[in-house]
């Protein structure tokens, strides 16, 4: 029996199976990692079919078309600012167009929800703009608010991924089309555009993916999605009605990662060669005025409203008392929990890089894709895992910081597994040989070997999982524990009660935050 | 005494219907340099994994000075085999000095003397306080060699060892690594594609085909006397005719008449063999016995690489002969060779 098992280890692990210790590591982190959006799966399945022909005729619809529809928007608008920056700073003479380019890509560090705040305080309803010009036609608790502004905070996403495309472009095919005699505008319109297409498809994904899982900005706009209605159904605690549209919110996504991963296939017959690309930049003309025009608007709209805005509103908070001792109490709180994410994170995801980098199989692959389930799909689905799993089986546990971690942890640890993973790849299996060879115990090869080399990955991961938990809204609203506020609790708790300058400075605390890894945020795409 | 004994080992890899070591066995002796050879695929690295212990065999043992490695279910792991590894691209430890990566498997009270006896070994003395990425390629290797040796190991296994290396540096590293072996005293067995790298540093060589081996024998013995039709074509340029053993034991009768030969395993009289001619064994002569026309020449700074089309009774046959690059020859000019027998081998079959 034991030679058997021993054998089938063998043959799953392809000759090479790792310690028991490790294998049982990796494969508890997988599994706690799914648990919960199994467990929500199987409840909104359970939820029997009276409920769900209730919520098909007339919920379902209604999220389906505003959830959609918002996508769908915000998608091609990103698209159209993401791609049109990207080519203007990368392949034009546009004026200023090194500066710009780093500049473009900041707003990726301001969390929607946060810059939500800043529009609110100007065109609100007791805004700004409604003060001086009183019924000012736009309103920003609408469709076209929720729309603008998402569009305004995730155009980076695309401009990254089809910025770096275009850096990596080989400019041959463009002067093969020049020389066949076409225009610049048709070789734009048939070759470079056409070549970037699996570019732009995966940072539209990300962008679509991000949409339906953004809570914090529709909310605050007072836009109702499938995250919003989710989050408003488990207040009224009809959670068997959350589950229901959890399952469909889940579909959805389920449908955006498998275009993902047929567009990533496709893209990997479009990556041409570098070439070592020195043409001079295609002359704007008479469009650089307007060009420069339209980059600086976006510019003020994503990046210099919000900070000034919360820059004025910090110092009028700060002026009246806002970073009193419960201010500092709150931050406490969010470095504290974040830290904690963040050390669970970088910990639990060595066992799986490990196994994935030096016993690659169909296992450990298994494992990792496992792992990654969390990182897709909405924190708030997460959550309402969570809090069924915790009201049922540990309840003693429900309503402690243990269980906030553990949501941080479940959704950020493909973050931490990305940095550790991409590390561990540039260290060469051989070194783990010859460690072996001169005397090492497999532990001792990870710890005197491994670790140190891998530290920069380790911590990179760390940084992101930190700054990612910081800014974390849905999970922490569902699941912390009563009269613990974090940072982004309070933000979200003041602006909802229109106590701006209270938020502010908040806000402003986790912008800075977010800045610091922006190194690695950036170098990622 | 015996430092590794491999018998009857074969292992095979899961997906790979041919067995990537097939039933070898091999003794490799205290204080000797062996080299295993053959083309890339053909198992050779699998044997030196093997040995180290990286990988399991299905069957068979492997026995280090006398210790069963591996075999009957027991299975020592590499960190207690007393091995020492020097790998294709050095795998030395980024982020450890010299002398660190050096002392690395030394016991702390004798470290700093050992890792002195070490870089004056290796001749990188002074360099002890560097880091690797510091170091040109061929020190980088002394590196690896000197680690690999500092712990007093059973035997030293080289992986492809001079592959990275530009065709200077190799040259001279082969001397090098060799003189530091025979001066340490150690038992090595490198891997290698290559044949001058087998014969500039072995004592035996070792060829291996599809897992399997094909013949074992000092560098000069595999040059002159291959055993079977694949060591003669890998190891050097060679023809293979069919014949049959001369009267005298000193010839091969072929069908461009009998060719002499010193190495006819005292076979009988009219045996049925093949023979192995070096195309190095033909030398032009005008009254020599074999005419042909020269159908291609490649000139190749050192020798000059022709193909001769010679008329037997069963048809035309091409010859690959080497010609000293003094000599201008034309395509289509007829030319006269006569064999010299000391590159002219038996194959048995």
């Amino acid at each position: 029996m034991r030679i058997l098992s021993l054998h089938t280890r063998q043959l799953i692990w392809r000759g090479n199976p790792p310690g028991l210790f490790l294998e049982a590591v990796a494969l508890a982190t997988a599994l706690v990692m799914v648990i919960p959006i199994i467990y929500v799966l199987v409840r909104g399945i359970q939820g029997g079919p009276g409920r769900w022909l209730a919520l098909l005729d007339g919920r379902i619809p209604l999220l389906l078309w505003n959830t959609l529809s918002l996508t769908v928007i915000v998608t091609a608008g990103a698209l159209l600012i993401g791609v049109g920056a990207a080519w203007l700073v990368n392949r034009s003479d546009l004026p200023g167009r090194s500066l710009w380019q780093w500049i473009l890509a900041l707003p990726l560090v301001i969390p929607p929800y946060v810059g939500a705040v800043s529009f609110i305080i100007i065109f609100g309803p007791r805004g700004v703009v409604q003060n001086i010009v009183s019924g000012f036609p736009f309103n920003i608790y609408s469709f076209g608010g929720a729309a603008l502004l998402l569009t305004l905070f995730t155009y980076p996403y695309v401009y990254l991924v089809v910025g770096a495309a275009l850096k990596r472009f080989n400019l041959n095919y463009e002067e093969a089309g020049m020389m066949a005699g076409l225009s610049y505008f048709k070789v734009l319109r048939k070759i470079t555009l056409p070549l970037l297409r699996p570019a732009m498809g995966a940072g539209a994904i990300l962008v679509a993916l991000y949409v339906l899982s953004d809570f914090g900005l529709v909310a605050m706009l007072r836009y109702t999605t499938f995250t919003t209605a989710i989050y408003y159904q488990m207040g009224s605690f009809d959670r068997m009605s959350a589950a229901v549209l959890s399952v469909v919110l889940i579909f959805l996504t389920l449908v955006l990662l498998w275009l993902e991963y047929r567009t990533r296939r496709r893209q990997r017959f479009f990556q041409g060669n570098a070439s070592y690309s020195c043409t001079a930049p295609v002359p704007l003309g008479r469009g650089r005025i307007p060009a420069l025009a339209a980059v600086i608007a976006v510019v003020v709209m994503a990046l210099l409203l919000p900070l000034t805005i919360l820059l004025f509103w910090s110092y009028n908070g700060i002026a009246g008392g806002a970073l009193d001792s419960r201010f500092w109490i709150y931050a406490h709180q969010s470095l504290i929990t974040a830290g904690f994410a963040a050390l669970g994170c970088a910990v639990l995801a060595l066992p799986l890089v490990y196994l994935k980098s030096r016993h690659p199989s169909l296992v450990s692959n298994v494992y990792e894709k496992l792992a990654l389930g969390g990182y897709a799909l909405p924190g708030i689905i997460i959550a309402l895992g969570l809090v069924f799993i915790f009201n049922q089986y540990l309840p003693g546990l429900y309503g402690t910081p243990v269980v906030l971690v553990l949501a941080y942890v479940i959704r950020f640890l493909p973050q931490a597994m990305q940095a550790e993973s991409s590390s561990l790849s540039q260290v060469s299996p051989r070194l783990d040989e010859a460690g072996r060879s001169l005397g090492f115990s497999p532990r001792r090869v990870v710890t005197g070997i491994i670790l140190p080399l891998i530290r920069p990955g380790i911590l990179a991961g760390m940084a992101l999982v930190f700054v990612s938990a910081i800014k974390e809204l849905p999970a922490t609203l569902v699941l912390r524990p009563p009269g613990m506020d974090t940072l982004a609790v309070r933000i979200w708790i003041e602006a909802s009660e229109g106590f701006y300058e209270m938020a502010a400075p908040a806000a402003l605390l986790i912008i800075i935050i977010s800045a610091l890894p922006l190194k690695w945020l950036i170098s990622k795409f | 005494m015996n430092a590794i004994e491999l018998r009857a080992v074969s292992k095979s890899y899961i997906g790979c219907p041919l067995p990537a070591v097939d039933n070898l066995s091999l003794i490799i002796r205290q204080g000797e340099i062996v080299t295993l050879l053959g083309p890339s695929g053909c198992g050779k690295t699998t044997t030196l994994r093997l040995i180290a212990g990286f990988e399991q065999p299905d069957r068979g043992s492997i026995m280090l000075r006398e210790r069963e490695v591996t075999g009957n279910g027991g299975y020592i792991p590499p960190e207690k085999r007393n091995i020492g590894m020097v790998f294709q691209d050095y795998a030395l430890f980024p982020h450890l000095k010299v002398s660190e990566n050096i002392g690395i498997a030394v016991p702390k009270g004798e470290r700093e003397n050992r890792v002195e006896e070490m870089l004056e070994l290796v001749n990188l003395k002074g360099l002890g306080g560097r880091y690797p990425h510091e170091l040109s390629g061929g020190q980088q290797q002394r590196v690896a060699l000197g680690r690999a040796l500092a712990g007093r190991p059973v035997v030293v296994l080289l992986d492809e060892p001079f592959s990275n290396l530009d065709t200077d540096l190799r040259n001279h590293m082969r001397r090098e690594v060799a003189n530091i072996m025979k001066k340490a005293g150690t038992t090595a067995i490198f891997v290698t594609h290559d044949l001058k790298d087998a014969l500039a540093v072995s004592d035996r060589v070792a060829v291996i085909r599809d897992g399997r081996l094909e013949q074992v024998g000092t560098p000069e013995e595999i040059y002159r006397y291959p055993g079977t039709e694949f060591v003669a074509t890998f190891v050097g340029k060679s023809n293979i005719l069919p014949g049959s053993i001369g009267p005298d034991h000193r010839t091969v009768i072929t069908d461009l008449g009998p060719i002499p030969c010193f190495h006819t395993h005292d076979l009988p009289v009219g045996r049925k063999v093949k023979v192995s001619v070096r195309a190095d064994s033909f030398e032009l002569d005008p009254d020599g016995d074999i005419e042909g026309v020269i159908r291609e020449t490649i000139y190749g700074g050192n020798e000059i690489e022709a193909l001769l089309e010679v008329e037997t009774e069963h048809g035309n046959r091409e010859l690959l002969v080497h010609i000293h690059p003094e000599k201008q020859v034309r395509e289509g000019a007829r030319l006269r060779f006569h064999i010299l027998p000391e590159f002219v081998a038996v194959i048995e079959h």
